[in-house]
């Protein structure tokens, strides 16, 4: 393959990476809200967090893609329809396959969100059935390796010049405020370019489990504290002290969480399922006509005119909260206990 | 960030209006064309999705917005079946449309409701730049960052 | 009567400050804040978008209203000779008036807080600023200000947690001046947050220049931070009740307060709340009114009140606005870039000064004046708004001075209901035969700047005695007989209830209050944990 076809390889594969940092979103997003007011704020502090770090990974790819002169899509075609099906390519492991569903808070739900965030280290380690985004690698820690691997290839062969051709400008830096999940980077040659797959990396599932078994304790490391672990601290209840294993159970402060205290939702929903004319079916609307049109600004944003992303958090992300937060008020006609909850579908905006 | 607080929109107002092709299609001519008639803005084009927000906003508070913007559109569909390229000088420069408190007629409420407003948002959106500021009220310039270029004119030699 | 630990009436900056103090002691520390008020909705882009192409904001609904005037009804009264504006100088809301502050966040001067001592007036702080200091850098690093370390204007022993911001190139013309006139100027420290290592929930300033209303939540605003205690904070015994208008104190001896009566109007009822102890942070001017129209057998003139202090010596500064002429033209095109000044001189806030009424100068973030929008608005081509924008530019300065309380300016209960639901405010202020001389010498000083900025002074300024900076209500001294507060903040002869508002300083110096009040009310909170 010469130069113009490796890079479009290596951009499809960051395209994939995009669209996987999106498709967690919108259920970090859900389980998030469905905590209800005052409950379980550790958790909610955790999983707010982690979520935002993932806005953050997508604003890294979307850099990667724009140094390389490509141009990230999130249209119709990019965007996760829930069930989600995500499949691990089996390397070493028999069939990784699950369902992310779209819906609240529940035991069930953070287990999915544990095997999505599963470090590559600890699949090693532990013994898990799993069950559509094609992650063509066993975790996507292992995804982003390939990634990395594929660039430093890149960079034998070719010059930086050669390789880095988009413009820096027009990529998100560090001036865009990220709530504490740290800051984006510019990326202009290999080394920034590395640097930013290892934050995505870094931030997701911590540091490698080699280093476990090193003499620093791994948690003593913030940066180790990566999404897996902030779930796991979630489902055991307890937050990790810095003397703990990664392959074993935090022992430190308790963390509330109480799955009662969460609304449950409509699980996967579409705008189908809400009848035409009901408050929800116009919330829901809303909601997609809000959330297409942030992520065509997005688009744009990652695409050159990065000052498009305030808007695309302050009229976007927060009117979508707003929205998000009326429906879950609101009881699905015919269903015992399930509340409205929006279905993050594709509505073409008219600008 | 997810503050628990509701919606800020009028009660007959939908959360996140909607506006059809052709409506926006007309606005968006209006809004592009004020960069033209001054000359402060010759690529509009990347504030689309801005223009959109800012009538979805606009339509959430007062819904009559929405029929604001079908009022403009209608009068410049008429004002250029009259006098063709010079339409839009005229709905700008018009002083009695400009100056009636409150608008009485459909080229007021499309000149005090609409075109005026798309100014105040073209300026802040980068406009101002034509006459030779760095910074404005209502532009998003960015933060001041240690050791880079401040977010607005200093006079600084560097 | 359900009872909690600390009652705190009121919830602006002094009630979160005090209350983050004592939740970050003991984050199970049972606060109960009533707030007369209720929320805005804040960061709301649609609100936001508003504001930038109307000027309309959604908080001056809770302003008090105009003074009545012959034709028009109003509220308040104005007994004075000197008129003593309300309305707009406080927000009657959820988190207080930082909702619509300006962010100007400085430190008093060691000489303004011995004003007796060095000039017979008044009566002197009960502490020196090298006491208090500490306080105002935790202050500082509460409310998230941008400043210069370097600044030597007062002593420091803690950097700002954020840089200062340069000054613009519109701040030159004036700066050059002062320099030219051997006048010292520094950076104005600004509660914007800035840009550093610390991770915070709370986003930098991204210089948007519409702070009224910022979308962004950089400066600070009371509402954001004891929502952001509510939403991410474990205080579980941390409560605000809204629409809550504080009636009157409930003491159960002459030296202990049980509690407030307070009507709830979400349905009118009068409520009764009982605490261990209570801290009024309800701003200078209803702190005052609040123990003054609190009368039981015990404190027949309000309770604190025994020595006739309540509500008297109320000062706040004076606001001047000079405008000067360019002589020849503004061809360096300089207009508003920001929305908050940059430059300040508090040269003239000296020892020197302290006699006649200190005074502080800055170049305000509207000047020189170049309205882009009205020219477009009004169909002025664009030849024509280019000669306006290069011809000769109107400057302003703008500044406040210190003036001092005297026993017979005060503030009261007006005995008729305001649109909240408390008693309406009677001022009655007028202003010392002095204020005219040192507003000629400001004068002179003003023109002096401008003759250097080649700029011909246009005249008088207009002074606006607006409430903003009330203080001095409920001074703080010592002994009973020449403070209704001591230097803990304690109301004299009452064993529980403290003060914590502007109406606490002894004298207001020439500079904002807002960073003092803030690092008073830390230190509140570390006397009572």
């Amino acid at each position: 393959m010469n130069l113009t076809e490796r890079k479009l390889s290596l951009l499809e594969s960051l395209q994939a990476a995009l669209e996987l940092e999106l498709a967690t979103i919108p259920p970090y997003m859900m389980a998030l809200l469905s905590i209800q007011q005052g409950q379980n704020r550790a958790a909610a502090d955790l999983i707010r967090g982690t979520m935002m770090q993932e806005m953050l990974h997508m604003a890294l790819v979307g850099n990667l893609i724009s140094s390389l002169g490509g141009q990230s899509k999130l249209g119709k075609e990019n965007i996760p329809c829930y069930p989600l099906r995500m499949t691990f390519k089996d390397r070493s492991f028999s069939d990784r396959k699950f369902d992310i569903h779209l819906t609240g808070l529940s035991q069930e739900q953070l287990e999915v969100f544990l095997q999505i965030e599963m470090p590559s280290g600890l699949l090693a380690a532990m013994q898990s059935d799993f069950g559509s985004i094609e992650v063509p690698a066993p975790t996507i820690g292992d995804f982003y390796k390939d990634i990395e691997d594929e660039f430093r290839a890149l960079c034998d062969t070719y010059t930086a010049a050669e390789v880095f051709t988009g413009d820096p400008a027009k990529q998100i830096g560090p001036a865009f405020f990220w709530g504490a999940a740290g800051a984006p980077l510019v990326v202009t040659d290999l080394e920034t370019a590395l640097k930013a797959l290892a934050l995505v990396v870094r931030q997701g599932e911590g540091g490698t489990l080699a280093t476990a078994a090193g003499e620093t304790p791994y948690f003593a490391d913030p940066l180790n504290r990566g999404h897996y672990f902030r779930f796991r601290e979630i489902a055991e209840g307890r937050l990790y002290r810095d003397t703990d294993s990664p392959l074993g159970k935090p022992t430190g402060e308790p963390v509330e969480m109480d799955f009662s205290k969460c609304f449950v939702l409509l699980k996967n929903p579409r705008q189908g399922k809400y009848a035409e004319g009901t408050p929800l079916a116009e919330m829901n609307a809303s909601f997609n006509r809000q959330y297409s049109l942030m992520l065509r600004q997005i688009e744009l944003a990652f695409n050159g005119s990065p000052s498009l992303l305030y808007e695309a958090i302050v009229n976007g992300m927060h009117g979508l909260v707003g929205i998000a937060l009326e429906m879950l008020k609101h009881l699905v006609p015919g269903s015992e206990a399930a509340m409205g909850c929006p279905s993050f579908e594709w509505v073409a905006p008219v600008a | 960030m997810f503050q628990v607080q509701t919606i800020a929109k009028h009660p007959l107002s939908d959360s996140a209006p909607e506006l059809s092709t052709e409506l926006f299609e007309s606005m968006w001519a209006l809004f592009a064309s004020i960069g033209s008639y001054w000359g402060t803005m010759t690529n509009a084009s990347l504030h689309r999705t801005q223009l959109l927000n800012f009538m979805a906003n606009r339509i959430k508070l007062d819904p009559l917005y929405l029929e604001y913007y079908a009022t403009a559109a209608k009068v410049v569909k008429d004002l250029t079946e009259k006098l063709g390229a010079g339409a839009y000088q005229e709905l700008f420069t018009n002083t009695v449309a400009g100056t009636e408190t409150p608008p009485q007629t459909p080229m007021g409420i499309a000149r005090q409701r609409v075109s005026n407003e798309f100014v105040s948002l073209q300026l802040a959106l980068g406009g101002f730049m034509a006459f030779g500021a760095v910074n404005y009220p209502g532009f998003i310039c960015g933060p001041n960052i240690p050791g880079a270029v401040p977010p607005y004119r200093t006079g600084a030699v560097r | 009567m359900s009872g909690v630990d600390t009652l705190i009436v009121g919830s602006g900056v002094a009630a979160a400050a005090v209350a983050k103090r004592l939740l970050d002691y003991n984050s199970s520390a049972s606060i109960l804040m009533l707030e007369a008020g209720q929320r805005v909705k804040m960061q709301d882009a649609a609100i936001w978008q508003d504001y930038l192409v109307t000027g309309k904001l959604p908080y001056t609904k809770y302003y008090d209203r105009a003074f009545p005037e012959r034709d028009q009804p109003g509220e308040n009264v104005n007994a004075g000779q000197t008129s003593v504006t309300l309305n707009g100088a406080r927000v009657f809301t959820y988190g207080g008036s930082t909702i619509h502050w300006g962010g100007w966040s400085f430190r008093l001067k060691p000489e303004d807080f011995k004003l007796a001592e060095n000039t017979g007036r008044g009566i002197d702080w009960p502490f020196a600023y090298e006491d208090f200091e500490r306080y105002y850098g935790l202050a500082e690093h509460y409310l998230g200000v941008s400043g210069d370390s370097a600044d030597r204007t007062v002593d420091r022993s803690t950097p700002y947690p954020f840089p200062a911001f340069p000054h613009t190139l519109e701040d030159q013309p004036m700066l050059a001046a002062l320099k030219s006139l051997g006048l010292s100027f520094s950076h104005l420290p600004i509660a914007r947050r800035g840009v550093s290592e610390q991770p915070s929930r709370h986003a930098p300033c991204q210089t948007t220049g519409t702070c009224k209303y910022c979308p962004f939540g950089a400066r600070f605003s009371a509402n954001n931070y004891i929502d952001d205690m509510l939403q991410w904070g474990h205080y579980p015994n941390l409560q605000i009740r809204l629409g809550a208008v504080v009636q009157q104190l409930i003491m159960s001896d002459k030296d202990t307060v049980a509690g407030v009566e307070y009507l709830d109007t979400s349905d009118g009822s009068l409520k009764r709340v009982s605490a261990a102890r209570m801290i009024i942070a309800a701003g200078a001017i209803e702190s005052a009114k609040l123990l003054k129209r609190s009368r039981n057998a015990f404190w027949p003139n309000g309770v604190g009140n025994g020595h006739d202090l309540v509500g008297r010596h109320i000062v706040t500064h004076p606001y001047f606005i000079f405008q000067g002429l360019q002589k020849s033209s503004n061809s360096k095109k300089l207009q508003p870039e920001m929305n908050f000044p940059t430059l300040v001189c508090r040269h003239f806030d000296s020892v020197a000064e302290q006699a006649a009424g200190k005074f502080i100068l800055i170049n305000p973030p509207g000047s020189p004046k170049v309205d882009l929008v009205r020219l477009m608005q009004r169909g002025i081509g664009r030849s024509e708004i280019d000669k306006a924008v290069e011809g000769p530019a109107t400057f302003e300065i703008h500044g406040m001075v210190e003036v001092f309380g005297e026993w017979t300016n005060l503030i009261d209960n007006h005995p008729i209901p305001n649109f909240m639901g408390m008693p309406q405010t009677l001022v009655d202020y007028s202003e010392e035969p002095g204020f005219t001389a040192q507003m000629a010498k400001i004068q002179s000083v003003v023109s002096e700047i401008f003759a250097a900025m080649d700029t011909t002074l246009s005249g008088k300024p207009s002074i606006s005695w607006r409430a903003d900076h009330a203080a001095c209500t409920v001074r703080m001294h010592t002994t009973p007989e020449k403070g209704v507060v001591n230097e803990n903040l304690r109301v004299h002869n009452v064993k529980n209830l403290f003060v914590c508002s502007n109406g606490v300083f002894p004298n207001l110096g020439a500079v904002n209050p807002t960073l003092t009040l803030t690092g008073l009310a830390m230190r509140l909170g570390d006397y009572l944990s």
